[in-house]
């Protein structure tokens, strides 16, 4: 298996797709010549020429609503979103239009489009280029909403959202175009809705996504250090939400920790909170506890912008209370 | 220069008092003999006198405030005078307690305004728990006399309550209907707190459920988790007998059959969580089964091996304060002995015959065999104050003081009341032997309930002992001897055995050990009863 960057894992699911399926274009900001804000569509404009990779003028309402009429009438277009900030210009061709179509039509016009791009903090980027906003969009009935972790994952899930007949959002982490890991050649789809536990343990379950993912992983080893086994399901679907799974590693572990970069409140962790709660409240030892960004707009600050996120202290700090091992 | 005026000591038992309200204010004319203030004493609420004329220039302890015996609570001085500050105290004189305001009859309970209480107009005028004794800080809710539906008069009981010091009745300060009762039968309450509502004039039908009045385990700041991974201490339940468990725990308790009161928790504020219940079914199937019904705990336990729980008893207000105030006289467990003469005519005659058939019996074990039997039939002495909880022992364990090299030890003959003397004697003998090796298990030396120190074999008349904590007796027994007695009017000699019993005080009183002792007298004096 080869290892790849996340973005390369990207650039690979597109040009698969864009082979198998002729109908599939890429549409955005700096996507073509450029090669892409963060070199996602590298080389697809040499590839598959203008026709199909299209860059677009900033207008983010504008591109994304043809986007989505072009859907209707049987394209599967790709909406990259130079930064999911950005997406908020077109928040109304997504959730009003994209969302809804089906259901307006009495399921006469389908929309088959991927809007992604990066989201979550940017690294000294400030408060309107450093937000997790996934929360808002796994509101919404009528999308999917998807945000993986690993190369991997970023891969087989952006072929999956590809090929789904209903949009999809996928929220690709800003901070983890370069990392690395081994990515199955070819044909490699996750389905959409099923979480992975990325890590097997018995005391507590840690429940995240996306980048989070990589603070839990290392609070883990931390904490094995300490004889504490840690689970950690990573949830990749953000909408639907794999509630078997979640339900699952509570079972297995009696104890969760939600971890989430966003903001707590109405945030896509209080879902989870909620599913294990109302569906498994009787296999709980310890209240569930989650760790989430601070309830404050992003600080341009380096070491204000790490301290505003949930870390790996912050999530070893977590386990342990609901261990009962300290703080408690 | 201005004069402190003092919290007066009127009591002779008054560490401190509260300043209920100010009778004066600042800068009003104070003169030698007026009442500036009104104190709660640990008896009842008092006034304070000023001693000098002049002006109240400073308060220094507000109201609703305590402040210690001899503290300073104002200072009197000239109009315009300035309190220096760290003005020291003048010698406190105790001021001399005032005798009028005696207490208050005690039926009659100074009743709170009913604008002041909780949730009043809502629900209804709220019947408060009544402070029927200085000393009491909760009640308990013995019966209701009136149901809910009931027209209620002003003047009539209501209630009946269970103070620290006796049972009394609560009776409605208002016309109406009793709408809702808050504490059941048998459930504890704060001073204070609304215990019922009555609709009356202006008080609507109840309709939203209020908070249940008993406070939140107030009392019992759940007797500190020990650290100890001591088996199983059972947790002392909050004054309302409420356990917390965590969800799962209480799901495996229900499927194990286990009673979550038993088991100690160790999560936060005492929840019992998964780890106390495995730590509990590690200990043995039955180690926090539910403990047996009273009825069940006469017959028999049933399998070696499934030992049946100790039975958490409700603690009375009384005997909460008893505790309390023992442990205030004699600090750690408060003791009080009992002494007794034995005949031990009958029991030397036993030990005769086994030793004719070969059998080793010593009167020590005749003595641990009338002392367990003697327990079970006194269950009020087979307890243990643990926390805020009596446990009384569905067995009688008795265990058996052995000196060894370094101090002594306690092993425990479990059952006691139920093995033979020759059993008895085995296991003793045993016991003792690898108690001197240091060889016991820790389960052959803890629990039990009652202790026998024997120190016959050095000659000792008759001695004290020391409880062996958390066991609530022990029981000195010295030599055999014969002595002169009166019989009949005639001087007789008979073999005497002089048992002094030493009691915890806060769970056992003079009378019950009495009653316990005569039993063991009467058992050791016609050993022939020890079979029945």
């Amino acid at each position: 298996m080869a290892e790849l960057m996340y973005r390369e894992a990207l650039n690979q699911a597109l040009a698969e797709e864009m082979e198998r399926d002729a109908n599939v274009f890429l549409i955005g900001e700096e996507v073509g010549r450029y090669n892409g804000a963060f070199k996602v569509s590298q080389g697809l404009l040499d590839k598959f020429g203008s026709a199909r990779i299209i860059d677009a003028p900033i207008s983010e309402l504008g591109f994304t609503g043809m986007a989505a009429g072009a859907a209707m009438v049987g394209l599967r277009p790709v909406v990259e979103m130079m930064t999911w900030n950005f997406a908020i210009l077109a928040m109304d061709q997504i959730v009003n239009n994209a969302a809804k179509l089906r259901h307006m039509s009495g399921g006469q016009l389908r929309c088959p489009i991927v809007f992604r791009g990066p989201g979550g903090a940017g690294g000294r980027l400030s408060s309107q280029h450093s937000q997790a906003l996934e929360a808002n969009y796994a509101h919404f009935p009528g999308l999917k909403v998807i945000a993986p972790a690993t190369p991997a994952d970023a891969k087989g899930l952006l072929k999956a959202a590809i090929r789904d007949e209903n949009p999809v959002v996928m929220i690709e982490g800003e901070r983890l175009y370069a990392v690395k890991g081994e990515v199955p050649e070819g044909e490699h789809v996750v389905p959409i809705g099923k979480a992975d536990v990325k890590r097997e343990g018995k005391d507590v379950s840690i429940i995240t996504w996306s980048r989070m993912y990589y603070f839990c992983e290392e609070a883990a080893q931390q904490l094995e250090k300490e004889g504490i086994s840690v689970e950690i399901l990573d949830l990749r679907t953000l909408r639907p939400l794999d509630e078997e799974a979640i339900l699952a590693t509570v079972r297995k572990t009696n104890r969760a920790v939600v971890v989430e970069e966003g903001w707590a409140l109405a945030g896509v962790g209080a879902s989870v909170v909620d599913i294990i709660q109302s569906k498994a409240f009787d296999e709980l030892d310890a209240p569930v506890l989650r760790v989430t960004g601070l309830d404050v707009n992003m600080s341009y600050a380096a070491n204000l912008e790490n301290a505003t996120q949930p870390d790996a202290a912050k999530i070893a700090a977590a386990v342990k209370k609901v261990l009962y091992r300290e703080g408690a | 220069m201005a004069k402190p005026i003092q919290m007066p000591a009127l009591s002779p038992t008054m560490k401190e008092g509260k300043l209920v309200k100010w009778l004066k204010k600042v800068g009003d004319k104070v003169s030698s003999g007026d009442a500036i203030a009104e104190v709660e004493t640990d008896k009842s609420n008092l006034e304070v006198e000023a001693y000098d004329d002049g002006v109240l220039l400073q308060i220094i302890v507000a109201e609703g405030d305590l402040a210690v015996v001899g503290a300073p609570i104002a200072y009197v001085g000239a109009k315009g005078e300035k309190v220096e500050a760290g003005n020291t105290p003048a010698a406190p004189a105790a001021a001399p307690a005032k005798t009028e305001a005696p207490a208050q009859p005690v039926a009659v309970p100074a009743a709170p305004a009913p604008a002041a209480a909780p949730a009043s107009g809502g629900d209804g005028i709220p019947v408060l728990m009544p402070a029927l004794s200085p000393t009491m800080k909760e009640g308990k809710v013995v019966k209701w006399l009136k149901k809910v539906g009931d027209k209620i008069s002003s003047g009539e009981a209501i209630a009946e309550i269970e103070t620290d010091k006796s049972n009394l009745e609560v009776e409605a300060y208002d016309d109406g209907t009793l709408a809702k009762i808050l504490v059941d039968a048998d459930q504890l309450a704060q001073v204070g707190a609304p215990i019922a509502y009555i609709t009356g004039k202006g008080g609507k039908a109840a309709a939203s459920a209020p908070a249940p009045a008993a406070a939140p385990a107030p009392a019992a700041p759940a007797a500190a988790p020990q650290k100890s991974e001591a088996p199983a201490a059972p947790r002392p339940a909050s004054a309302e007998g409420r356990v917390r468990a965590s969800p799962l725990a209480r799901k495996m308790a229900s499927s194990q059959g286990l009673d979550l009161s038993a088991v100690h928790g160790s999560g936060p504020l005492g929840r019992v969580v998964k780890r106390d219940i495995e730590a509990a079914l590690a200990q043995g199937p039955s180690a926090a089964k539910k403990a047996p019904e009273a009825s069940a705990a006469s017959a028999r336990p049933a399998a070696p091996g499934s030992r049946p729980a100790p039975k958490t008893l409700p603690i009375s207000t009384m005997r909460k304060v008893i505790a309390q105030r023992m442990s205030e006289v004699k600090p750690g467990v408060p003791h009080f002995y009992l002494t007794v003469d034995v005949e031990m005519d009958a029991a030397m005659k036993i030990r005769e015959e086994a030793k004719s058939l070969e059998s080793k019996v010593s009167v020590n074990d005749i003595i641990v065999k009338a002392v367990a039997v003697a327990l079970r039939r006194s269950p009020k002495m087979n307890v243990s104050l643990q926390g805020n909880n009596i446990l009384q022992f569905a067995t009688a364990d008795v265990g058996i003081a052995v000196a060894i090299e370094d101090g002594l030890i306690t092993p425990i003959i479990k059952d006691a009341d139920q093995k033979g003397l020759q059993a008895i004697s085995t296991e003793a003998r045993e016991l003792a032997e690898r108690a001197r090796k240091k060889a016991l298990k820790p389960e052959e030396y803890t629990g039990g309930s009652i202790t026998v120190s024997n120190l016959g074999m050095y000659g000792i008349d008759q001695f004290v002992a020391v409880i062996n904590p958390p066991q609530a007796a022990i029981i000195a027994v010295g030599a055999v001897a014969d002595k002169a007695v009166v019989r009949d009017g005639q001087l007789a000699v008979r073999k005497i055995l002089t048992v002094t019993l030493s009691g915890d005080h806060r769970v056992i009183d003079g009378a019950t050990g009495a009653e316990y002792l005569r039993e063991l007298k009467n058992l050791l004096e016609h050993p022939m009863r020890l079979l029945f």
